[in-house]
């Protein structure tokens, strides 16, 4: 007999998630977490009184995390305190100007057509078209498996309204997005947000020009940091036995004939199961803890064939001032071009850039809790990759803090470089090392057309019996959301089929 | 002329046919893409590129 019926490798979101409900169903569910502490890259640090987020800055498309929650006998607001973000975001130009749009997609859309009136008329048609794939998306496609083409099937007699939107595979994001925007400035606004995918505008899936809306659908911050959404999944799943270890770092997923039979820790421990849920990298579960020798020849092909993710750089800011900014959220901005450019002459080059696009988060505008009093904190994702030409990330480190907050001095956040108390950094090679992000890819694997659904690491492996993804490997992709959806998913898979 | 060599001759003319019709639906292809913008070839070169790795992970 197995020690566990399930044991789950990682304590991020996905894992945490499936492994409350998988408990909830009665499984005896042993989570290792090879770190001190829970959440993976949705967990929060504190650096002399300030408390910064390591990775995820902000809750959206909450629909997910309410089904979770739901699947374990609560609700997400009953166990997380949500603190609404109004506004939704704040896109600060190359000319210092800056364009703040609220939540409210009506006052979102008067913005625009103060910019431009042609624009301004084509949001609401815009809006209206991405909105029903964003519904079908979070009632459907981030909530069923997309493991093989009958999955696929299902998906589409559930929800046939996807076929209208077939025409965005072929199309980039930069296509779709100029079809209805043509001033550059409102461009602007969106031009970001593919670099959650990790590719530029022109390179990017049509798919993701949902972004720029679903966004509108709500955004908020858990009072407390990041880490009280993984808090809360491990504290209702110890309410049904779950059993959370840290400091255990799985080397070896034990595969005998083709199926698992449970883990080997770096100890020397073996632990037995009959189950393993993975929430770590799937290049790395397959090719490093299962082996190559253990997988289908196509299988080992394909596993090796994703590229990874894009890799980020953070930079943590203590202040003891208030920043000017205007919202949550700001994005140092620029045209879609410019994003192309950056991409182009920069990321393929491995130069960093002397100004780069950051994303701005500012937790202390709705959690003041997270700083001392007048004090505030700033997580900053400044553009960055793990391939650097001429040089290395532990070199860069310091000289990258200091660039960056000189940058954001000029004119995104006047007065910032006189007022920093606490400055740290995580490199693309502190979250290989520390995360077990191999070159630092905080999304894992590349999300394009040919690495989603049924082309993106199954749910339940098809190498390997018994093994389960979660995480930002598998489908429905990357993000705190999608990640916890991961999670039920796995657990509605194991489930019916265990 | 002969039954067989008369149908012999027809699937010949057809297999031709079929080849010419591949042709030119090729030869279209490959003038659109001439005819893309910089941005829509790098799109499209940027999956093509990927393909071949589709099998494999649809088995992964």
């Amino acid at each position: 007999m197995a020690d566990y019926d399930v044991i789950v490798i990682g304590a991020g979101c996905g894992g945490l998630s499936a492994g409350a409900i998988l408990a909830k169903q009665g499984r005896k569910v042993l989570v290792l977490e090879q770190s001190d502490d829970i959440g993976g890259l949705c967990s929060t640090f504190e650096k002399e009184g300030y408390h910064f987020d390591l990775g995820a800055s902000v809750v959206e498309e909450i629909q997910t995390a309410e089904l979770a929650f739901k699947m374990l006998g609560t609700t997400y607001q009953e166990e997380v305190d949500l603190i609404p973000c109004d506004p939704m975001m704040s896109y600060i130009l190359s000319d210092g100007s800056r364009i703040t749009y609220p939540i409210s997609v009506e006052e979102t859309g008067q913005i625009i057509s103060g910019i431009s009136p042609e624009d301004g008329k084509n949001w609401p048609k815009f809006t209206a078209y991405v909105k029903e794939l964003t519904e079908i998306a979070m009632e459907q496609l981030f909530v069923n498996p997309a493991n093989n083409l009958m999955d696929m099937a299902k998906l589409v007699a559930k929800a046939p309204g996807l076929i209208k939107y077939l025409p965005l595979f072929a199309q980039s994001y930069q296509d779709v997005i100029t079809k209805y925007f043509k001033n550059e400035k409102v461009q602007s606004t969106m031009s970001y947000y593919p670099l959650f995918a990790g590719l530029p505008p022109e390179l990017c899936a049509g798919l993701f020009a949902v972004i720029p809306y679903s966004e509108h659908e709500g955004i908020f911050y858990p009072r407390g940091g990041m880490k009280q959404i993984p808090e809360a999944f491990k504290r209702v799943g110890e309410s049904y036995g779950l059993e959370v270890q840290t400091g255990k770092l799985v080397d070896k997923v034990i595969v005998r004939k083709r199926r698992v039979e449970g883990v080997l820790l770096s100890d020397g421990t073996e632990i037995t199961s009959d189950l393993v849920v993975s929430n770590i990298n799937a290049k790395t579960l397959y090719l490093e803890l299962i082996g190559e020798e253990h997988l289908p020849w196509l299988a080992r092909f394909g596993i090796k064939s994703y590229p990874y993710s894009k890799s980020v750089p953070m930079v943590y800011l203590g202040l003891d001032y208030k920043p000017p900014l205007e919202a949550h959220h700001s994005v140092v901005s620029t045209s879609l071009e410019g994003v192309n450019d950056y991409w182009n002459n920069n990321y393929v080059k491995g130069i960093l850039p002397e100004d780069p696009i950051c994303l701005i988060c500012w937790p202390t505008d709705v959690d003041p809790s997270l700083a001392p009093e007048g004090h505030h904190v700033l997580n900053l994702i400044p553009e960055g990759f793990y391939h650097l030409s001429g040089t290395d990330w532990d070199s860069e480190k310091q000289p990258f803090i200091e660039r960056t907050i000189e940058s954001l001095s000029k004119y995104a956040i006047p007065g910032l470089a006189d007022h920093v108390k606490v400055a740290d950094c995580a490199t693309p090679l502190d979250f290989e090392r520390r995360m077990r992000c191999p070159e630092g890819a905080i999304y894992d694997l590349q999300v394009d057309l040919t690495s989603m659904t049924v082309f993106r690491p199954s749910a339940r492996s098809k190498s390997i019996k018994g093994l389960y993804l979660v995480g930002n490997s598998t489908h429905p992709g990357e993000g705190v959301p999608l990640v916890i959806a991961s999670g039920l998913i796995a657990a509605n898979l194991i489930d019916k089929y265990e | 002329m002969p039954k067989r060599g008369k149908k012999a001759k027809e699937k010949s003319k057809s297999k031709k046919l079929k080849k010419l019709v591949l042709l030119a639906v090729i030869a279209g292809m490959a003038y659109q893409y001439t005819q893309l913008d910089e941005s829509k070839k790098r799109f499209i070169v940027h999956l093509a590129k990927q393909v071949p790795y589709l099998p494999g992970r649809y088995y992964a």
